[in-house]
C-alpha cells in the first residue's frame, strides 16, 4: 500500500483484523473465528469527518470499538496521532490517549447508566481527568448548554429524557473529556426521523465549535454523504471502496457501493432501476473465498471466485474489485 | 442490532426506578404488613439488645436468667407478671422470646455479612472479567455447590467450635454461592452495555466500573437475596442451637424449642407455642417481602406479567 | 458424542479435588487434631500421640521434613521450666534454664519410636570451653556454640535408651528447646497421607464409636434410604398434581388459596413439624410409633412430616415452571385455535415443563442419601443423618469428612450422569 501518511493524520489504521474466538467446550478450544474486522486499513484527518457505511454485521461496530480500545486487534496497527495504539504506553500517556477519542453509541437508553444523575454522568470524565473547571455544576452546565439542554435537567436521572435528549448526553459526556476524535455509532438511527437531523447539526456545529474528527458509522447513505467528506463502505469485514462522499456516492466503481446507492430512494426518482442483491451476508466465521463479495455480485467472474482483488486507486477513489485492476485506469 | 425500537421494559418515566419500586411495593398491602411485622420484630431484637447490654454493664444476671423455682411453670396469663409465662425453671418466657429474637437478628445480619460480600465480590469479578479468573471462581463455588448444605454448615460450625462465631461462620461461609451466581450472571450482561462501554472510552478503571456503574444497577439481587437468606439463616441457626452446636447458655429459639419439648411430654405447651408462633411470623414476613420485593424490582418479572 | 463424554467426565476432576481441598482445608489445616476434645485430659501423651498417628495428625501439614512430637512439648523457659521442672540438676531462674556440667535426660513424655531421626533445637549460650552433646549420639557435636545467645541444634537417632544432654567444661543456659522428628520424606504430609486414603478408600475409623467409618457407613445407608425415597417420591406426585391445580386456576381463588398455604407451610420451621408431629400423632394420639426403627410401621410418621415440610417449596417452584410454560407463544397458540384448558395444560404445558422438572428432580437424588438430619436423630432411624449429628456432637472428624466427602461426590456424579442424558436427548446441548 502505498504511503498515505501525511502530517494531518490524525488516526490511521493499518490491516487491522479483529477476530473473536467461536470458544465451545470445557477446555475453550477454538474451534473458529468471526472475522469481523478482516483486513482494515484506513486514515482520518484532523478536522475530517468520515463516513463507514455497510450492512449489519458488516464489522463497523467493530471497527468503531477497536479504535476506542474496546476490543482487542488480533492483528494491524492502529495510529493515533503519530502514537501506535497496540503499543504498551505508561499509564499517564495510556489515559492521555484514551480521553482524546470518545464514542457515541446508538442507543441513546442502554448507553446512559440509569442509576446516576446527568450530573454524574458528565462530570464522571472530567474528575478521573482533572479537568474540571470551577465547580462540578458549571461545568456540566456549560456542557449542557453546548448540546442545547437546559440547567434544569442537571438532577434528573436519564430515564426521565426522551431519545433525543438522551443523545445529547451522550454527546455532552462525550465532549466532557474534551477529545480531538469521536466515533459515533449511528447516533441517530434508533431516534425519531424528526430528531434525527437537529442531533445530526448538533454533531456539525460542535466539530466545527471543538474542531473535532468523526468516524461516523452508519448504514444511511444519504445521512453519510450530508455529515461525511469522505466515505468508506464496509464488506464482510473489508473495505471495498473509500473516497470522497461525493464522488463515491455519484460515481461509485464497486458494484457492492452500486447496489447500496440504488437502495437509497431518490425524490422524483421512483422509476429508477433498483440493483437488488441475491443472498444474504456471508457468515464472517467462514467468508467466502476469493472477493468476499463474489457470491452476490452481479458482475461476478471466474477471477472473482479465487482471487482477492487487490486494492486500486481510481484518482481519489480507492476500490477492491476485479473489475478495477491496479495500474492506471483503462 | 440496526434501529432497536425503544425497549418496552422500562418504568413509564418520571418516576426514578426506586421510587418505581417503593411504589410498587405500597400497592400490596401485604408487604406493607409484613414490613411492619419486620419492624415490630427489629424493635424487639433491638431491645433485648439493650437489655443484654444493661445487665452485662451492671454485672447483674438479666431477668431472663434468673432462675425461681417458686414460680415456675406458671401457665401464661396477660394480667400476671409472666404474660407468656415461665418455664421449668421460673425464668420469664416472653423476656427469653425476646433475646432469642436479639439472636435471630444477629444471625440473620452477621451471616449476611460474610456471605453477601464473597458473593458480590466474586460474583462481579468473575462476571467483569471473565477468562481465566470466571473460570476459577466458578471452580470455587462448583465446589462449593456440591458439598451438601447443612452438613457443610454443621462440619464448619464443629471446627470452629460451638457458640455463636460458629452459627455465623457455618452459614455465611456457605451461603454465598446462590448470590455469587446470580451476581456474575448479572455482571455478564451488563459489562457489554454501552453505558459500559462509554464508562471504559472514558478512562474509568476496572473497579470503579464494576462497583459505581454496574453494581447500582443490580442491586436488586443482592436486596431479593437478602430478604430471602434472612429467614433461611434463622432457620438454620434455631436448628443448631437445637442440636446443641449453635448458642451456649443464651436463651434462642432453638435452646428454647429444645428445652421446651421435653415438658411439651408434661403438658407444658406454652413455651414451645409462643416460641413456634415467634419463628412463624418472622419467617413469614421475610418470605411475603422478598416475593413483594423480587416483583417490585425485577424487571424481568415485570415484562412476563404484564 | 464419546468426545463430549470424555471432556464432561475430565470436567469433573477439578471439583472432586476442590472437595477433597476444602475438607482438607477444614478438617486439617483450620480444625487440626481433636486428640484433645475426643480423649480427654486425663490422658497420657502417648495415648495422643498414638491417636495422631493412626490419623496422620503427627506430620506436617502440606510438606516439610520435621515434623512436632508430643513427647517433648516445645519449651520457651521465658515463661517457666515446663517440662524441665523435674530434670534433676537443672536450675531455672529468670527465664533461664541453667545446666551445670553432668548428664541430663531429656524429660520425654514418652519413649521415642526407636530408630527414627530426631532434631533437638535449643536457644541458649555457654560460658567458653563448654562443650555440649547428645547421646545416644549421631549427631556430631555440634560446634557454633559461643558465649552469645543463639539457636543450635543437635541431631540424634532414638534407641532403646533415652537421650541424654551432656554438658562438659562449663555451664549451659538455655531460653529454649524444641524437639522434632524426622518424616519419612519430604512430602510426608497430613494432605498426602489423606490423599493416600481416599485412594485406599479408606475414610478412616470412627473416634466416637471405635469403628471403620466405611462400616458404619454401608449400615447406615438403608435406613436413610428407606427414610428419604418414600419422602422424596410422594412429595414430587403431590406437588405435580398440586401445581398443576395451581396452573389451571390461575390466580383465581384455588390458586392463590394453594400458593398462601405454601409460603405458610414453608415458614413453619422444621423443628416445629418433627416436635408437634411426635408429641400429637405419636404419644397423644398413638397413631404411629414415637421412636424406634422396628418396621415401615415406623417410617410412617417422618415420611408424613418430610412430605409435609417440604411441600410448600415445591410446590411454589413447580407452580413456577407451568406458568412459565403458560405464556409460551405455543400454548397462547394451543388456546387461540380452540384447545380445552385441561387440554393444553396437559398435552402441551405438563408435556414440555418436564425438562425443568426432571432438572430439579434430578439435582435432589444426591441429597437423599444424606438422609434428613433431623428426622433421623428424632425418630431414631440408625441412618446416614443420625450418623451424622452424633458425629458432630462428639467431633468424630472421620465420620463427618465422610459423609460430606460421599455426598459431594454423588453430587459430582448424578450431575454428570444428568448431563450426559441432556446430551443424548438434546444433541444443542453438546455444543454449548
Amino acid at each position: 500500500m502505498e504511503s498515505i501518511v501525511q502530517s494531518n493524520t490524525l488516526l490511521e489504521i493499518e490491516g487491522l483484523r479483529v477476530w473473536f474466538p467461536i470458544v465451545r467446550g470445557v477446555f475453550s478450544r477454538v474451534r473458529g473465528h468471526i472475522k469481523a474486522v478482516d483486513g482494515v486499513s484506513l486514515f482520518i484527518r484532523r478536522g475530517e469527518t468520515v463516513g463507514l457505511v455497510g450492512e449489519s454485521g458488516c464489522g463497523k461496530t467493530t471497527l468503531g470499538r477497536a479504535i476506542m480500545g474496546l476490543e482487542q486487534a488480533r492483528e494491524g496497527r492502529i495510529v493515533f496521532d503519530g502514537k501506535d495504539l497496540s503499543h504498551r504506553h505508561s499509564t499517564a500517556e495510556a489515559r492521555l490517549l484514551a480521553r482524546r477519542r470518545q464514542m457515541i453509541f446508538q442507543d441513546p437508553y442502554s448507553s446512559l447508566n440509569p442509576r446516576m444523575t446527568v450530573l454524574d454522568i458528565l462530570t464522571e470524565g472530567m474528575e478521573e481527568h482533572g479537568l474540571m473547571e470551577g465547580s462540578k455544576e458549571e461545568s456540566a452546565l456549560r456542557l449542557l448548554s453546548d448540546v442545547g439542554l437546559d440547567r434544569a435537567m442537571l438532577h434528573r436521572y436519564p430515564f426521565e429524557f426522551s431519545g433525543g435528549q438522551r443523545q445529547r448526553i451522550s454527546i455532552a459526556r462525550a465532549l466532557s473529556v474534551r477529545p480531538e476524535f469521536i466515533v459515533c455509532d449511528e447516533p441517530i438511527s434508533a431516534l425519531d426521523v424528526s430528531i434525527q437531523a437537529q442531533i445530526i447539526n448538533l454533531m456539525m456545529e460542535l466539530r466545527q465549535k471543538y474542531s473535532l474528527s468523526y468516524l461516523f458509522i452508519s448504514h444511511d447513505l444519504s445521512v453519510v454523504r450530508h455529515v461525511a467528506d469522505r466515505v468508506a463502505v464496509m464488506y464482510l469485514g473489508r473495505i471495498v471502496e473509500e473516497g470522497p462522499s461525493d464522488e463515491v456516492i455519484e460515481n461509485p466503481l464497486h458494484p457492492y457501493t452500486q447496489a447500496l446507492i440504488s437502495a437509497v430512494p431518490v425524490p422524483g426518482e421512483e422509476g429508477r432501476k433498483r440493483i437488488v442483491l441475491k443472498g444474504d451476508l456471508p457468515s464472517p466465521s467462514n467468508p467466502p473465498k476469493g472477493c468476499p463479495f463474489h457470491p452476490r455480485c452481479p458482475y461476478a467472474m471466474k477471477v472473482c471466485k479465487e482471487v482477492d482483488p487487490p486494492p486500486a486507486q481510481r484518482g481519489a477513489h480507492r476500490v477492491n474489485c476485479h473489475l478495477h485492476p491496479p495500474g492506471p485506469a483503462s | 442490532m440496526k434501529s432497536a425500537p425503544l425497549e418496552p421494559s422500562k418504568p413509564e418515566p418520571g418516576i426514578s426506578l426506586r421510587a418505581d419500586a417503593w411504589r410498587r411495593l405500597r400497592k400490596s398491602r401485604l408487604a406493607l404488613v409484613c414490613l411492619a411485622l419486620v419492624a415490630v420484630y427489629a424493635a424487639m431484637a433491638l431491645y433485648g439488645e439493650g437489655v443484654y447490654y444493661w445487665f452485662q454493664y451492671q454485672d447483674r444476671t438479666p431477668p431472663y436468667q434468673l432462675q425461681n423455682l417458686s414460680v415456675r411453670y406458671q401457665a401464661p396469663n396477660l394480667l400476671s407478671a409472666h404474660p407468656l409465662g415461665t418455664d421449668g425453671l421460673g425464668r420469664d418466657v416472653l423476656q427469653r422470646l425476646v433475646q432469642g429474637t436479639r439472636i435471630a437478628f444477629r444471625v440473620g445480619l452477621a451471616t449476611s455479612m460474610i456471605a453477601i460480600p464473597i458473593g458480590v465480590l466474586l460474583g462481579c469479578l468473575a462476571g467483569y472479567f471473565g477468562g481465566k479468573t470466571d473460570d476459577v471462581i466458578v471452580w470455587i463455588y462448583s465446589t462449593f455447590a456440591s458439598i451438601p448444605g447443612l452438613l457443610f454448615i454443621l462440619a464448619i460450625a464443629m471446627v470452629v467450635g460451638r457458640g455463636l462465631m460458629g452459627v455465623y461462620l457455618g452459614i455465611g461461609l456457605t451461603t454465598w454461592v446462590g448470590l455469587c451466581r446470580l451476581v456474575r450472571a448479572e455482571v455478564m450482561k451488563h459489562r457489554t452495555r454501552p453505558y459500559v462501554l462509554a464508562a471504559r472510552a472514558l478512562g474509568m478503571g476496572p473497579f470503579r466500573i464494576i462497583f459505581n456503574h454496574i453494581l447500582p444497577n443490580i442491586f436488586h439481587v443482592v436486596i431479593v437475596t437478602f430478604t430471602l437468606r434472612f429467614p433461611a439463616s434463622i432457620g438454620t441457626e434455631v436448628f443448631m442451637s437445637f442440636l446443641g452446636i449453635g448458642v451456649q447458655g443464651e436463651p434462642s429459639w432453638g435452646t428454647m424449642i429444645s428445652s421446651a419439648r421435653l415438658r411439651l411430654w408434661q403438658g407444658i405447651w406454652w413455651e414451645m407455642t409462643f416460641v413456634t408462633l415467634a419463628i412463624f411470623g418472622i419467617v413469614l414476613a421475610f418470605n411475603l417481602l422478598g416475593d413483594a420485593l423480587r416483583d417490585a424490582l425485577d424487571p424481568r418479572l415485570r415484562t412476563s406479567e404484564s | 458424542m464419546s468426545r463430549y463424554l470424555w471432556r464432561r467426565i475430565l470436567q469433573t476432576i477439578p471439583t472432586v479435588f476442590g472437595v477433597v481441598l476444602i475438607t482438607f482445608v477444614l478438617f486439617n489445616i483450620v480444625g487440626g487434631s481433636p486428640a484433645g476434645l475426643i480423649l480427654g485430659k486425663n490422658v497420657t501423651p502417648k495415648a495422643f500421640e498414638e491417636f495422631d498417628e493412626q490419623r496422620g495428625f503427627n506430620k506436617p501439614l502440606l510438606f516439610g521434613s520435621w515434623t512436632k512430637t508430643r513427647a517433648l512439648e516445645d519449651a520457651d523457659f521465658r515463661n517457666g521450666p515446663g517440662a524441665f521442672r523435674n530434670v534433676r540438676g537443672a536450675v531455672w531462674t529468670n527465664g533461664v534454664l541453667t545446666l551445670p556440667p553432668g548428664r541430663y535426660p531429656l524429660p520425654l513424655a514418652f519413649a521415642l519410636k526407636p530408630s527414627s531421626d530426631w532434631k533437638l533445637t535449643m536457644e541458649g549460650r555457654v560460658a567458653p570451653g563448654t562443650s555440649v552433646s547428645i547421646f545416644p549420639m549421631i549427631g556430631k557435636i555440634s560446634d557454633g556454640f559461643s558465649n552469645d545467645w543463639k539457636k543450635f541444634e543437635l541431631i540424634f537417632q532414638s534407641l532403646e535408651k533415652a537421650p541424654e544432654i551432656e554438658v562438659a567444661g562449663g555451664v549451659l543456659e538455655l531460653k529454649g528447646v524444641q524437639l522434632r522428628r524426622k518424616t519419612a520424606h519430604f512430602f510426608d504430609s497430613q494432605f498426602v497421607f489423606y490423599l493416600r486414603q481416599l485412594v485406599r478408600f479408606d475414610f478412616g475409623i470412627s473416634s466416637s464409636l471405635n469403628q471403620p467409618v466405611a462400616q458404619l457407613l454401608k449400615a447406615g445407608i438403608w435406613p436413610s434410604l428407606a427414610l428419604t425415597v418414600p419422602i422424596f417420591v410422594i412429595e414430587l406426585i403431590l406437588s405435580l398434581v398440586l401445581s398443576l391445580v395451581c396452573a389451571f386456576f390461575r390466580n383465581r381463588f384455588p390458586d392463590r388459596l394453594l400458593v398462601f398455604i405454601s409460603v405458610a407451610l414453608m415458614s413453619i420451621n422444621y423443628l416445629v413439624w418433627i416436635v408437634a408431629g411426635q408429641y400429637w400423632l405419636a404419644f397423644k394420639w398413638g397413631w404411629f410409633p414415637v421412636w424406634g426403627f422396628e418396621s415401615w410401621r415406623y417410617l410412617m410418621l417422618p415420611v408424613l412430616i418430610g412430605v409435609i415440610s417440604g411441600l410448600g417449596v415445591n410446590v411454589r417452584f413447580y407452580r413456577t415452571i407451568m406458568l412459565d410454560e403458560m405464556y409460551r407463544d405455543y400454548v397462547r397458540t394451543a388456546f387461540a385455535k380452540g384447545v380445552s384448558r385441561s387440554g393444553v395444560l396437559f398435552k402441551h404445558v405438563l408435556k414440555n415443563a418436564m425438562i425443568p422438572v426432571v432438572t430439579n428432580v434430578v439435582i435432589a437424588i444426591p441429597f437423599l442419601y444424606t438422609g434428613s438430619l433431623l428426622l433421623e436423630s428424632f425418630f431414631g432411624i440408625p441412618g446416614l443423618g443420625y450418623l451424622g449429628v452424633n458425629a458432630i456432637n462428639s467431633r468424630d472428624v472421620d465420620v463427618v469428612r465422610a459423609i460430606v466427602l460421599i455426598g459431594s461426590m454423588l453430587f459430582v456424579v448424578t450431575n454428570l450422569i444428568t448431563d450426559i442424558l441432556y446430551a443424548r436427548l438434546d444433541p444443542r446441548v453438546r455444543f454449548e
